[in-house]
Order: structure tokens, then C-alpha cells, then sequence
């Protein structure tokens, strides 16, 4: 069927050109509705517990979306300063999207004195002496609420917090967002010594913009660099054209669709084109090698497209090797892609959906376009000169070769070493982690990250976390015993001393209670009766409590602030908060610490996770197809091999190194397993069919190596040096993507043509389903007087040993005067018998499908008394004795059989010569 | 030369108009301090106040939400305000509900110079009423977003006031023939309410109240407003004017509201005797809880006052000063 689909495609080749071009524009069309969302929210899947519970946090205490402005000046307490802050407070109030602002402009104070209090905003008014402002000044730095949270302790670098409205965290609300707050920092600037702001808004439109101008900048570079080393290694422009065209209409396809079909594109898609070249690139590579090849064989190079030219049967020739493989790759890459369409968290799903896609319409077009390109164009595709990188890739190409040929030993040591250090890199990989920190994805010499350290320095991080705790009564947290639970989770939180501000309901109380007490730090303590804690937050207004207790005085909130990146460390004191209130609650009461930024680092990790498990069903779906290709599992083992390997050496070497696994590291797996999976698969398939024309496995396998070492030497180089330009990214991230994909690129070509091999030299892999795909193969296999009284089972165990061998006409099975220790069972065609005699050739008849030839030669080497030759295309099965008797002692019952019909194959040919002999003497007898 | 000439005319025509420009002003200002005069005289007519009144603290925009647990705040209190001859005027609040709130007091009084005092009283912290510095005039008090200028009377003497054609702000599209604008602009010393730069009242003619209020920020923002419903006319005549039951306060600054509903009212002596507004009568009301147990009993007064600002808020816009302005109850 496939067959007949490919050369329809040829014949009705312009047609279906004009019929591409008119898809591509029609689902081109949708780029316009493409759209960009580099938020991290669609991180978090809706049905998370975790972000149920965050929600709910974030309706009763207020947004955690906050934007961090810190204004430095040596001169702030000055009425000109604090006049333009007021100013800049009032600009940032009217900005869309800010809910509130927490600044000293909002903040209240109390000042206790022996008769009475003072209750007040701190700047409601601007003072205009000196001695006014240097007693705010003060008074402001001794109020815990406002040191070291609003004001630095030098009282120079004063935060300004926006809150912004949670809802408010679309990308385009971000971009928007960050432009206005700039545009309004941009009218102070100069006005005070510095003026910095961070915030989600800043660091999502960065990360948009980086990634655009990676986008417009690093990948058409990265195509150019692959195309140059393309042309000089294939030394061919078509051979570096032609993955580019494919990647060209992959990508306009696949975003294409996306746009129409509304997947924005991600983080993690914005990878795609990555993928789609690497993926593109390397099967447009091999069926231009093979089509090279057939063209090569020939010597011939008509420009016409016609059929029956040499060109067109290249080109039906390279898809019969091809398109097997290229099916396998793009079955297998797609299905683990898809693996991850049913995954709960947005991102990954819609990633997963536009890969599948992509990987898709990648396998489509080069399956289309490489042949029709190779059949108009494919002129240009001159033989392989001798250049120096030719030179250099054919020795390699010989060096992995010879290797091949070393002793049975050598072949199990270099194993053995292989699997000592498989050994060491899985300990290793056991020790690897998780971590994920937007502000890591930039180098840190980024304005963006240098702010984000300055204005920790200066105050506190710019990253906040609640820790939400409920009492089981109303009002429970006006018990003073509740609330002292709360002063041992602030101060445990203290202890730790990795965050860099906690304040809560408790730090209020005991700020108000010293002021009671004319501002006797003796009294910084919580009061011990409820009443007095209900009549002291009276004098805070409801918007200001908001955030720490409420109404009810059921819940509280405990805000932490920090500038912890690493996601891992960050779980792990989060960790140990979480069992802290554990303990401390003692069952009465429920906590939860919920974050933004903490729910983005789980659903990371998990994404992670999930696409470990995405790989995990990648192998699993490579191994089901390998097998059942060679009906081995051996062989979708081994076929797992050149995949695993680059697997475990990244993950080894990251853990050996302490590199945590982020979004970029990860992704390397994916694209170098696309890879690796891809050369394995190419490998395993040549090897497969080449082992049907010869007898010989380890010939087969060097001819195998020798056939496909080449294009993948070739892709894994030069996609290696594409990768590399990603070094030159914006984002760290990409840059370590960049690198690690290279090496691993380089580290995967080494397991497909040094590992695989040697383990394919190792054990015997035969494509059953080739042997068995045919009715009247197993009908013949059945009927076959050489597995007479064999169950089915012991005929495919049989047939493990043997090799299926095609012929084409004229082609010679056994020679005349040679030596050959098979036994063949014709399984399609018809061979000829034929004996020179005195320098005259006599036929001697022919042997038809179901035939057995060879037996006498197999149970001892005799020479042959006939040339065998294919008379139409033959299909035969041939048995070892060598093999048989290396592999079947083992198996006595499948052993014991086959060689009894043997015997009797070699009785009945015994009692048949002796039969003719006698006929013959009779007549001789009866003549004389 | 023709330039010169031209701007010789212009001139010219400007000091034209400069005249009656300036006697508009003086023309708006006049009727400006008379209408809210008239106002206030119309109080004093009631010198002695007896309120229970429900307040709800709540956020705004919690319609959305709900009236779920935990977003909302619900005191119950009482309101005494009285004025003397000799232009003394004193107000006393005290907190009835919840229990841990029970006989905290806020006590002010004024006298005709125009001088404030405050105090507090805390009874979980002392006997003692504590005295509340005068920088607290601004601010709000126990939590909720009214301030203590609020508390007390129009003081007309510390603004002057600009009544505005209501035609020349068409996003009110309030009827010209009823409502007029008066903008209340602080004089330079003793601002009651300071952290705004002015206010503007919504008066209903006809009515002779107040309708709203809106508090302007040093940005010319509206900043918070004071709206009042459920409008009752006093007097046995109904010539006494009108006073709202209910008065809504939002914060826009603050995100925040505070619902003032006005369960009931006496205007007699007998029920704000001077004796009240003594340290030992305010001590005398704290703790024993029973205020606060009786007032539980009555707990339809909260649903009342949870029913009054449903019907107020539900399918629309909070209340606005608007044709609706009459109590719409």
C-alpha cells in the first residue's frame, strides 16, 4: 500500500505540489492570529489544589501580585524629596491595574506619650522644618512595621509596593503595564539618585521581548550556520536547501494551525522551530545520502524527471529505504508528544499539542517534498566529491567500521566499560534536581537581575509568599494563645534567616502595645487578653488589616518577603516552614503557604516531571515499535540504547555537577532523544534490510555503518554547530540549551555509531513480520518439509537464526566449485540449476517457491556442483550451520527437529540419487 | 503693526468681561456659604442627638464576592451628640458589639473658638481616657473610613464655599432644577479634614439635605464619597428637613466602604443628659458584655442593615447622588 501511495506521489508530482502550496497558504493564513504569551500562569494547572487554596488566599487577603518600586536618594527627607515621592505615589496610583499602594504615604503609625496617643497616616501631610521631618524620620525608622519593609535602615531607600489586581497578570496586561510604570519612572528619573521597580509585569515583557528578538535573530543564524556547514560537508547547496525548505513550511504550517486553532505560542513552544529543524534536518539529510547513493551507484545523471530515468528511480529507490524509517521517527516522536495533551497544566498541554503537530507536518513535508525537490532539482546533486570534510568523514566513517570488525572481546569489553559507566552516571543522575527561577533564564550582568539584587540589598527581596493559618473558631485569632503561635512561626521564619521580612498580625499588635506603653520596648510583646487585641487593631484601618487578619478574626496571614531564585532551595525551607506549622498548629488550627511564585515553581517541577514521563512514553514507544519490527524485544532494546546513553550522560553529568535540571537542560533531552532515536532508527533499519541480501550480519552491519554513519556524522556536526549559536541568546537559559544540545549532539552520534553497533554485533535480529507479513509465507513455513512436526512457536524460534535474503534476477545464490554451509528455503521466485561441464553450461532444471537447496553442504562442506541463480526476484531463507549449531544447543527441542528434517530432507535426497543412479545403471545394464 | 493691534484688541475685550468674571465669583461664593449656612442652622435645630446605629465595614466591590464570612466587619454602637448655648458641642460614641469591643468610647468636644479635643477609652488597657493627639483629626477612626471631622458639625467658618452650575459637570446628569453643587475649599488654618484638598456637596434643593458628599485628593480626584439614603423627613410639620438613615462611605483610595445604618434616633435631652460625656459614666459602660449579649438577641438589626445595602448595591452601580437620591427605600 505504501508503495503504491509513493509512486503515486511521484506521478502525480506537479499536482501535488500546487496542492501543498495551497495548504501552506491556507494554514499560513492563521499566523496572523498567532499570539505570544510568555506568562508563567499558564503553568498552573486549573484544577490544582494548591491553586484553589491560593485563590481563595488571594480573595481574603489581597493580591500577591506586587511590583516592587525602590527610590534611593541621600537627600529623601527633605521637603522637595517627599513632595516629589508624594507626587510619584499619586502618578502610580493611576496607573491601570494597581489595586493599591503600600508606601509611607498609606502606612499608619502610632506614637504613645504619657497621656495619650497620637494615631496617624505617616505622611498625610508633608512637614516643612527640618525638625518636623527628622522627628518623622525617626519616628519612622523605630516602627518595625516601616524598618526593613518600607524604609531602608538608613532611612535612604524608601519601597514603594504596587499591588496590583491578581486578575491582572495577562501577558498583554504585563507589556501594557510595564511600559506606563516606565513611562512614569521615566518622568523622575534624575529627579532622585536611583529609581529601579521590579515586578512581574518587568520581568514577563523581558522575557517577551528576549524572546522575540531570539526569535528574529538567533535561529535564522543558527539555519545559516547549518546551511553553510551543510554545503560544505554534502557539498551540494540543494542538500542544505532542502531541510531548510521542509523546516520553512513545517513552521508555517505548524503555526500556522496554531494560530487558527488559538495555541498561543509558550515558552516551551518557542522551541519549535528548534525542534522542527533538528528533527527535519536529519531526515532530509538521509534520504539525500541515500538518494546520492542510488545515484552514484549508476554513474548516470539525466536531467529528466520522466519514469524509468535514473533520477526517478533513485528517488523511488531512496523512498523504498526511507520512508519505514522516517514513519517509525515521526510515529514514535509524535507519540510521545502527544503523551502530554491530557496534561492538566496549559503550558504543557498546548506545547504538547503544537510538538505533536509540528512533528507531524514535519514527517509530511519531508516525506513530500525531498522526493519531488530530488526529482526536479536532484541533478545538482553531484556525487560526493573527495573535499577534505569528505575525506575526514570517510575515515571516520571506515575508523567506525573497522571498530566493528574488532575481536568478539574487544566488541564485550568496550560493553562492559559502556555499562560501568551507564552504572556511574545513574548513581550520579539520583542525585539530580529540580529548579526554576525566571530571573536565572537571564545572564546575570542583566540590568534586570543586577536591580533585583540592588533592591534586595537595599530593603528586601522583591518576591512574596503567604503563609495563610485558620483558627477552628470565629475570631480564634484574637486568642492569645493563637496568636502566640503566630509569634513562633514568625520568629522560626526569623531563625531560618533565609527570608527577608515576615510581618503579620502579631507585629502590629506588638508594635501598638509598646506604643500604649509610652514606647517601652518592654512591652513589644503581644497583649494577653483578647479584648485588648480586638481594641488595639481599631486603630488600624480595615484596608490595612486587610492583609494580615479577617473580619472574622478566623484567618490570618503571615506575609513573607524574600529574593530566593532557586526554586529547590526555596521548596526546601518552604518545606520546612510547612512542618514547623504542622507542629505548631497541634491540629487547631489549618495552614497553608500559598504564593504565586510558589505555585509557578511546583507546576514547573512538575512540568518537568512531566516531561521526564513524556520521554519515558518516547522510549516506550521506541522500544514497542523496534520491537515489533525485529518481533524482538532485543531489538527495541537495543534500539533504546543510543537514546538512553545521552540521556543518562546529561542527567550523570548534572548531577555530578550540582546543575540543576531547568526548562532549558530539559528540553536538550527531548530534541538530542529526537535525535538519537532518529540515527537509531535509520541504523536498525538499513542493518534489517541490508541483513535480507546478505548472509553475512557483520558485513551487513559495517555496510549499514558505512551507509549511515555518514549523514548522521554530518547532521549531528553540523545541527551541533547550529546549536551552538544559541550561546549567543539572550537567555541563559537558551545559551545552556544551546550547549548542552551540542555536546549531546556529538555525545548521541557516538552511541548510535559505536554503542549500537557493537551491541548489534552481539545478538541476531530478524524482521519476523517481513517473513511473516505474507499469507503464504507462514502457509509455506507451515507446509515446509523442513519444519514438518514444528508448533509455530518453534518455527519462529527457528527462524530467529536464519536470514532473509532478496535476489534480484541473474543475481547467483551458490557457486559452482565454492563452498557454502547453508541450507535456503524459497520463500518468493524461482532460481535456476545450471553446471559447467567442459566449458558448456547445462541447465538442470529449477527450483520454485517452497524449494529447499543446500542441505548436503550444510551438514559438511562440500563444493557445490551448481551454479544457483535468481531467475526473477527471490525471496529465501537461509539457515547456518554455524549459527544453527552456536544458537540451537541450546534449544534442544527446536535443535532436535530441524535437524531430524534435515536428515529426512537429505534421506529422501539420498534415496533419490541412489534411485536415479539405479535407474540409470538398469538402462545402462538394459543398452548393453 | 497688525499684530501689536490685534493683541491691543484683544485686550481690550478681555478687561470687557474681567467685571462681571469677577462678580460671578463673588455672586457663587455668597450663595455658596448661604445655602450651606442655612444647612447647618437646620441641625441646630436638634441639639440633642440619641442614635443606635449598625456600621458594616466591608470592601469594596464585595457584592461580588458575596456576603462571605470574613470580608465584612459588624459593630454595633451608640451616638450621643449634644450642643450647648454657649456653643460647646460634644459627641460621644460608644461600641456595643462585638463583646471584645464592648465600651470602647470615643469621646469629642468642641467649643466655640473652634478648638478639639479627644479621647479614648480602652477598657481591656485602663481606666483611663486617653487623649488623642490632634494629628489624628484627619485620619479615620477605629478602623473604618469615616473621620472624626465627620462626627462633627459643618464647621462653616474654616471653608468657604462656591456654588457650581451643575450644568457645567455633564457626567452627573443630575436635574439642575433640584440639585446644586457646592464646593467646600479649605481656609488656610485648621483644616477638619486635611488630607483632601476639597469637598464637593450634592444638595438636594427641594430637600434641603446633603445628598452626597464627594472628598477630593491633592490630585483633584475623587478620592472618597459620603453618600446618605433611606432619607426620613423630620418635624411634625416634615418642615424640620431630611436626614438619611443610612450612610455609605467609600473609599476609593482604600478599596474599602463603611456602611453607617442608623437603627434608631431621639432628638431629646432626656436621652443625652450632660452627664454622659463623663470619665465616669464611659468607664461605667465597659465590659460586662450584656450590651453586647442584648444586641446579639436583637440581631435583626444587622440583617436589616445587610438587607437595606443589598437593595442598595444589587444590579448596579453603588449608590450614586442622582435622582434616586430621595430615601429610594
Amino acid at each position: 500500500m505504501i508503495e503504491k501511495g509513493l509512486r503515486a506521489m511521484l506521478e502525480w508530482r506537479l499536482s501535488l505540489l500546487l496542492l501543498i502550496l495551497l495548504l501552506t497558504t491556507l494554514a499560513g493564513w492563521g499566523l496572523s492570529r498567532l499570539q505570544i504569551d510568555v506568562s508563567l500562569q499558564s503553568l498552573i494547572a486549573r484544577e490544582d489544589p494548591a491553586r484553589i487554596g491560593y485563590e481563595e488566599a488571594v480573595r481574603q487577603f489581597g493580591s500577591d501580585n506586587i511590583t516592587v518600586v525602590n527610590v534611593r536618594d541621600a537627600a529623601l527627607w527633605t521637603p522637595q524629596k517627599l513632595a516629589l515621592l508624594a507626587r510619584l505615589h499619586e502618578d502610580l496610583s493611576q496607573l491601570r491595574g494597581v489595586e493599591r499602594i503600600e508606601d509611607l504615604f498609606t502606612v499608619s503609625s502610632i506614637r504613645g506619650s504619657a497621656i495619650g496617643v497620637e494615631v496617624f497616616r505617616l505622611l498625610a501631610e508633608i512637614p516643612q522644618s527640618d525638625a518636623e521631618i527628622s522627628a518623622l524620620r525617626r519616628h519612622a525608622l523605630d516602627n518595625p512595621l516601616i524598618n526593613g519593609h518600607l524604609l531602608s535602615a538608613d532611612g535612604t531607600v524608601t519601597t514603594l509596593l504596587l499591588v496590583l489586581k491578581n486578575e491582572a497578570r495577562s501577558d498583554n496586561f504585563n507589556a501594557t503595564f510595564n511600559r506606563s510604570l516606565n513611562r512614569v519612572l521615566g518622568g523622575y528619573r534624575g529627579e532622585f539618585d536611583k529609581l529601579l521597580q521590579i515586578g512581574t509585569p518587568r520581568i514577563d515583557s523581558e522575557l517577551k521581548s528576549s524572546l522575540i528578538e531570539d526569535f528574529i535573530w538567533l535561529l535564522p543564524l543558527s539555519a545559516l550556520l547549518i546551511m553553510v556547514l551543510m554545503v560544505f560537508m554534502l557539498r551540494s547547496f540543494l542538500a542544505a536547501m532542502l531541510p531548510m525548505i521542509t523546516a520553512l513550511f513545517t513552521i508555517i504550517v505548524t503555526f500556522g494551525v496554531m494560530g487558527w486553532l488559538g495555541l498561543p505560542v509558550n515558552l516551551l513552544s518557542a522551541m519549535l522551530p528548534s525542534l522542527i529543524l533538528v528533527i527535519g534536518s536529519t531526515e532530509a539529510t538521509y534520504m539525500f545520502s541515500s538518494y546520492r547513493q542510488e545515484m552514484a551507484a549508476s554513474g548516470d545523471h539525466p536531467l529528466t524527471t520522466a519514469p524509468g530515468t535514473q533520477r526517478y528511480r533513485a528517488v523511488r529507490r531512496m523512498l523504498n529505504w526511507m520512508t519505514i524509517p522516517l514513519l517509525l521517527t515521526v510515529v514514535t516522536t509524535a507519540i510521545g508528544f502527544a503523551s502530554n495533551t491530557i496534561s492538566g497544566i496549559t503550558l504543557i498541554r498546548d506545547f504538547s499539542l503544537a510538538a505533536t503537530l509540528a512533528m507531524l507536518f514535519s514527517g509530511l513535508f519531508t516525506l513530500l517534498l525531498v522526493p519531488l525537490l530530488l526529482l526536479y532539482f536532484g541533478g545538482a546533486a553531484a556525487p560526493p566529491a573527495s573535499g577534505r570534510w569528505q575525506r575526514l568523514i570517510g575515515k571516520m566513517a571506515q575508523w567506525l567500521s573497522q571498530l566493528q570488525q574488532t575481536s568478539r572481546f574487544t566488541a564485550r569489553l568496550l560493553l562492559f566499560m559502556v555499562l560501568l559507566l551507564s552504572l556511574f552516571l545513574i548513581y550520579h543522575s539520583s542525585h539530580i534536581y529540580v529548579t526554576n527561577d525566571p530571573l536565572s533564564y537571564f545572564p546575570k550582568t542583566r540590568p534586570l537581575v543586577q536591580d533585583a539584587l540592588t533592591m534586595q540589598r537595599d530593603i528586601a527581596g522583591t518576591k512574596f509568599f503567604y503563609i495563610t493559618l485558620k483558627a477552628k473558631d470565629d475570631q480564634g485569632f484574637l486568642d492569645p494563645d493563637n496568636l502566640a503561635r503566630v509569634e513562633q512561626m514568625s520568629d522560626f521564619i526569623k531563625k531560618q534567616g533565609v527570608f527577608d521580612s515576615a510581618l503579620s498580625v502579631v507585629d502590629l499588635l506588638r508594635f501598638v502595645n509598646r506604643e500604649f506603653h509610652h514606647g517601652d520596648s518592654a512591652y513589644q510583646t503581644l497583649p494577653d487578653s483578647r479584648q485588648l487585641n480586638a481594641q488595639y487593631l481599631l486603630f488600624f484601618h480595615r484596608s490595612e488589616l486587610l492583609r494580615y487578619i479577617s473580619s472574622d478574626f478566623s484567618r490570618v496571614n503571615i506575609i513573607v518577603r524574600h529574593n530566593i531564585g532557586d526554586s529547590y532551595l526555596l521548596n526546601r525551607y518552604v518545606g520546612e516552614l510547612e512542618q514547623v506549622a504542622a507542629t505548631l498548629s497541634g491540629g487547631e488550627i489549618e495552614s497553608r503557604i500559598v504564593g504565586n511564585n510558589l505555585l509557578v515553581n511546583s507546576a514547573a517541577e512538575k512540568l518537568l516531571i512531566e516531561q521526564v514521563e513524556s520521554l519515558l512514553i518516547l522510549l516506550l514507544a521506541l522500544f514497542v515499535l523496534m520491537s515489533l519490527l525485529f518481533t524482538s524485544m532485543k531489538g527495541g532494546l537495543i534500539a533504546l540504547v543510543p537514546a538512553l546513553l545521552p540521556m543518562l550522560f546529561m542527567f550523570g553529568m548534572l548531577g555530578y555537577w550540582q546543575i540543576p535540571l531547568n526548562p532549558g537542560t530539559a528540553m536538550v533531552v527531548v530534541i538530542v532523544l529526537g535525535i538519537a532515536i532518529d540515527g537509531s532508527i535509520h541504523l536498525m533499519s538499513r542493518y534489517n534490510e541490508l541483513c535480507r541480501h546478505n548472509h553475512d550480519y557483520r558485513e551487513a552491519l559495517v555496510e549499514a555503518l558505512e551507509d549511515e554513519s555518514k549523514p548522521l556524522i554530518i547532521t549531528s556536526v553540523t545541527l551541533a554547530g547550529g546549536f551552538l549559536v544559541l550561546l549567543l541568546s539572550n537567555f541563559t537559559v537558551v545559551a545552556q540549551f544551546g550547549l548542552m544540545a551540542a555536546v549531546m549532539m556529538l555525545f548521541s552520534l557516538v552511541a548510535n555509531l559505536v554503542i549500537t553497533p557493537l551491541l548489534l554485533g552481539q545478538v541476531r535480529l530478524v524482521a519476523l513480520h517481513e517473513i511473516y507479513s505474507q499469507s503464504e509465507n507462514a502457509r509455506l513455513l507451515a507446509e515446509s518439509p523442513l519444519f514438518a512436526g514444528m508448533s509455530p512457536y518453534q518455527i519462529r524460534k527457528a527462524i530467529y537464526i536464519t536470514t532473509l535474503c532478496e535476489y534480484q534476477a541473474g543475481e547467483r545464490l551458490l557457486e559452482q566449485g565454492g563452498q557454502s554451509d547453508h541450507i535456503y528455503l524459497i520463500l518468493a521466485g524461482r532460481v535456476g540449476l545450471s553446471r559447467q561441464e567442459a566449458g558448456v553450461e547445462k541447465e538442470f532444471g529449477s527450483l520454485a517457491t517452497g524449494a529447499v537447496f543446500g542441505e548436503v553442504g550444510y551438514i559438511q562442506p562440500v563444493l557445490q556442483t551448481f551454479d544457483v541463480i535468481a531467475q526473477n526476484e527471490v525471496k529465501v531463507l537461509q539457515f547456518s550451520r554455524a549459527e544453527m549449531q552456536d544458537h540451537l544447543h541450546q534449544f534442544p527441542d527446536i535443535a532436535a527437529p530441524l535437524n531430524f528434517n534435515i536428515s529426512i530432507l537429505l534421506g529422501s535426497r539420498l534415496a533419490n540419487i541412489l534411485g536415479r543412479n539405479r535407474e540409470q545403471g538398469r538402462r545402462e545394464s538394459d543398452l548393453v | 503693526m497688525v499684530l501689536w493691534r490685534a493683541l491691543g484688541a484683544g485686550l481690550f475685550v478681555a478687561l470687557l468681561f474681567l467685571p462681571p468674571a469677577f462678580a460671578n465669583e463673588e455672586a457663587a461664593l455668597r450663595s455658596g456659604r448661604a445655602l450651606m449656612e442655612s444647612l447647618s442652622a437646620q441641625s441646630s435645630h436638634y441639639p440633642w442627638v440619641y442614635e443606635e446605629q449598625t456600621l458594616i465595614l466591608s470592601a469594596l466591590g464585595w457584592r461580588q464576592e458575596g456576603l462571605a464570612d470574613g470580608v465584612r466587619m459588624v459593630r454595633k454602637q451608640r451616638f450621643y451628640s449634644r450642643s450647648e448655648i454657649d456653643g460647646t458641642f460634644r459627641a460621644l460614641l460608644i461600641i456595643d458589639y462585638p463583646a471584645e469591643l464592648q465600651g470602647v468610647a470615643l469621646l469629642l468636644q468642641s467649643d466655640a473658638a473652634g478648638g478639639v479635643q479627644r479621647w479614648i477609652y480602652l477598657p481591656a488597657l485602663s481606666d483611663e481616657l486617653l487623649v488623642v493627639n490632634e494629628r489624628q483629626r484627619g485620619s479615620p477612626f477605629f478602623g473604618s473610613d469615616f473621620t472624626l471631622a465627620d462626627l462633627l458639625p459643618e464647621a462653616t467658618d474654616r471653608f468657604d464655599y462656591r456654588l457650581l452650575s451643575l450644568t457645567a459637570d455633564p457626567e452627573k446628569a443630575l436635574p439642575a432644577d433640584r440639585f446644586e453643587r457646592v464646593e467646600a475649599l479649605p481656609r488656610a488654618a485648621n483644616n477638619p479634614h486635611p488630607n483632601f484638598r476639597l469637598r464637593r456637596h450634592y444638595i438636594d434643593v427641594a430637600q434641603k439635605v446633603i445628598a452626597s458628599t464627594e472628598y477630593l485628593n491633592h490630585q483633584g480626584e475623587v478620592a472618597m464619597r459620603l453618600s446618605y439614603h433611606d432619607l426620613h423627613a423630620l418635624g411634625v410639620q416634615k418642615d424640620g428637613g431630611w436626614r438619611g438613615d443610612m450612610l455609605l462611605m467609600e473609599n476609593f483610595a482604600q478599596g474599602h466602604q463603611s456602611l453607617l445604618k442608623v437603627d434608631k434616633r431621639v432628638f431629646s435631652e432626656s436621652y443625652v443628659p450632660a452627664s454622659l460625656f463623663t470619665h465616669d459614666w464611659i468607664v461605667s459602660q465597659g465590659g460586662s458584655g450584656a450590651r453586647s449579649e442584648k444586641w446579639l438577641a436583637e440581631s435583626h438589626y444587622l440583617q436589616d442593615a445587610e438587607a437595606m445595602l443589598r437593595r442598595h448595591l444589587e444590579g448596579g452601580a453603588p449608590p450614586r447622588v442622582d435622582a434616586r437620591g430621595q430615601g429610594d427605600d
